[in-house]
């Protein structure tokens, strides 16, 4: 079932990216099952409400802290209904709604991103004022590998460490590609799983990335409820389209209409 | 006489008492009012650690959730160093809801004195000026800082307090109403020359002109009403701005765009030498004695 949705959605980022050449795709297609996995597991509990104080009222968030995989999450927000699918249509045209990194201007996106390294810092404010309700509902955060170049990613895994920010989970698009590069050879993250447990964080690696019903089994069975949690999700960037996989320039390369028919014709 | 930001702590503090969204952060930066503060309200003081960006970015996670959150720090630290963030998170972000997060910079100007260049904040106001949606508050002494606190917190949108770090005289007598939307005031009424200026160095043009036949104007809110300062600048034949910034982009800049025959004194280079104000201002001809020829 998740698969088929998944096959969906990665059907729908290809037309977007037919519509409008200018958007990249790589980041957006290694993380399509993180999505589908979080939308229709489903892990975000989206219509669940907790009194956290007084006239607050909190619940499970996402923050896309990698704002530039965040295609694929448009096709999904469009099938749950935040917006008219016809906003699909129009990418690229002057006035859209939708725009490759995204903000509060969609419905159903919680921030701004597109600036990386910012999306744990904010999740952790969220997670930090909802600590004590229980049950604690969770900000899930989906970053980039690359992305964890940045300071301010660290100084974010340090906080959540402290304060024991268990309803904080992490889900980090490991496709080993930044944007000029393999991230090993640009900033080696390995070990990040040791790295990660040494912060203080109880951390999972989930080796297909590209199932969302193995997300969701991992991703319920192995919460801790002591520390804030990661799960590294083993991907590949551009997947689905064969000219993308396996090319460290794949994140600013346009795909051609002869590449996405194939790439349709093979999903 | 206290400390502008134990005034300011002094009054968050006191509504914390009754209003439990409120979150003080510091990013490792103590005062005296802080101590009682942590005390009283433990579950929603928080010291970050010196980590100014993830102070803006938790600062904002909060505030999506309906908090009011205040982040104290020093002004060159948690303006600069997170600036990125600021401009995302508050201003860009800010455009679409409603962010109640105030920073609260400490020691802008030369106010850290012999700490030396690091210290010295001369960027903020030409920095912050230029994003949209950030509400600035310049107080010049304690009274300001009072009507300026009572006035920041029915304000629910991203706001910079820029505070001294040092004990001030005063300018404005405590029955003063200070009107933040039109943004400075005439503190006094001169001939011929006018004064321009903020925060301590208000206090220097304040004890020149009322010696001479100056006129002084305060500005302690940004954006400025222009236009009424503009019509305030035009009974002047001179303006004279003065600030502990680079002239490139702060008050002189914003009176520039306002009046003519300005004249603006600030810094153009970094504060390499050690000393005391007057010696600083000595080197950018923002001494006295120089000031006081202005004063006829």
């Amino acid at each position: 079932m998740l698969d088929d949705i998944s096959r969906s959605v990665r059907r729908q980022v290809l037309e977007m990216h037919r519509r409008a050449p200018e958007m990249r795709i790589a980041s957006s297609l290694s993380t399509v099952e993180i999505f589908v996995a979080l939308y229709y597991g489903p892990l975000l509990r989206l219509d669940t409400y907790w009194s956290v104080r007084n006239d607050i009222v909190s619940r499970d968030r996402l923050i896309i802290s990698k704002g530039h995989g965040a295609l694929s999450v448009y096709p999904i927000l469009a099938d749950l209904g935040y917006f008219d699918k016809e906003a699909l249509e129009k990418v690229g045209q002057d006035g859209c709604l939708l725009k490759s990194h995204p903000d509060r201007t969609i419905p159903g996106i919680e921030t701004a991103t597109g600036s990386l390294g910012n999306g744990l810092g904010i999740g952790c404010g969220m997670a930090f004022t909802r600590r004590n309700s229980w049950p604690a509902p969770r900000v899930y955060v989906v970053m980039g590998d690359g992305e964890m170049n940045e300071g301010s990613v660290w100084e974010a895994v340090m906080f959540a460490a402290h304060y024991r920010l268990s309803n904080i989970v992490a889900l980090i698009d490991y496709n080993s590609m930044c944007a000029t590069d393999y991230c090993y050879k640009v900033v080696d993250l390995s070990p990040l799983e040791a790295k990660l447990h040494a912060f203080g964080w109880a951390v999972r690696s989930i080796p297909d990335g590209h199932n969302a019903d193995a997300i969701v089994k991992d991703v319920i069975t192995h919460l801790s409820q002591e520390r804030p949690n990661a799960f590294i999700v083993h991907t590949i960037k551009g997947r689905g389209v064969k000219a993308l996989e396996n090319d460290p320039l794949c994140h600013v390369r346009s795909v051609s209409p002869a590449q996405i028919d194939e790439a349709l014709q093979a999903l | 006489m206290r400390a502008m930001r134990d005034l300011f702590i002094d009054g968050i503090s006191e509504k914390m008492a009754t209003d439990d969204r409120i979150i003080f952060i510091t990013a490792d930066c103590g005062a005296m009012a802080l101590d009682s503060l942590r005390d009283k309200y433990y579950d929603r003081f928080i010291n970050i650690g010196i980590a100014e960006q993830n102070m803006i970015n938790v600062a904002v996670g909060m505030a999506l959730d309906g908090y009011a959150v205040y982040c104290y720090g020093l002004s060159t630290f948690i303006i600069l160093r997170a600036y990125e963030q600021i401009r995302t998170q508050l201003s860009i972000m800010g455009a679409t809801v409603p962010l109640n997060v105030t920073l609260m910079g400490v020691g802008v100007g030369l106010g850290y004195t012999t700490q030396g260049a690091t210290h010295h904040c001369l960027e903020d106001l030409a920095i912050m000026r230029t994003l949209p949606g950030i509400r600035i508050y310049s107080p010049a002494d304690g009274i300001a800082t009072l009507r300026a606190f009572e006035h920041s917190f029915s304000v629910q949108t991203p706001k910079y307090i820029r505070l001294d770090a040092r004990i001030s005289d005063t300018v404005y007598p405590e029955e003063a109403k200070l009107d933040f939307y039109k943004g400075f005031q005439e503190v006094v009424y001169g001939a011929e020359i006018c004064f321009v200026a903020t925060g301590y160095m208000t206090h220097k043009a304040v004890k020149i002109a009322r010696d001479g036949n100056c006129g002084v104007i305060d500005i302690f809110g940004m954006p400025v009403d222009d236009v009424s300062l503009a019509l305030a600048l035009r009974r002047y034949r001179k303006i004279v701005t003065l600030e502990e910034g680079f002239i490139g982009g702060g008050i002189g800049c914003l009176v520039r765009g306002l009046a003519s025959n300005v004249e603006t004194l600030g810094f153009c280079g970094h504060t390499l030498k050690v000393g005391s104000r007057e010696y600083q201002h000595s080197l950018s001809g923002m001494d006295e004695e120089r000031l006081r020829t202005y004063a006829r």
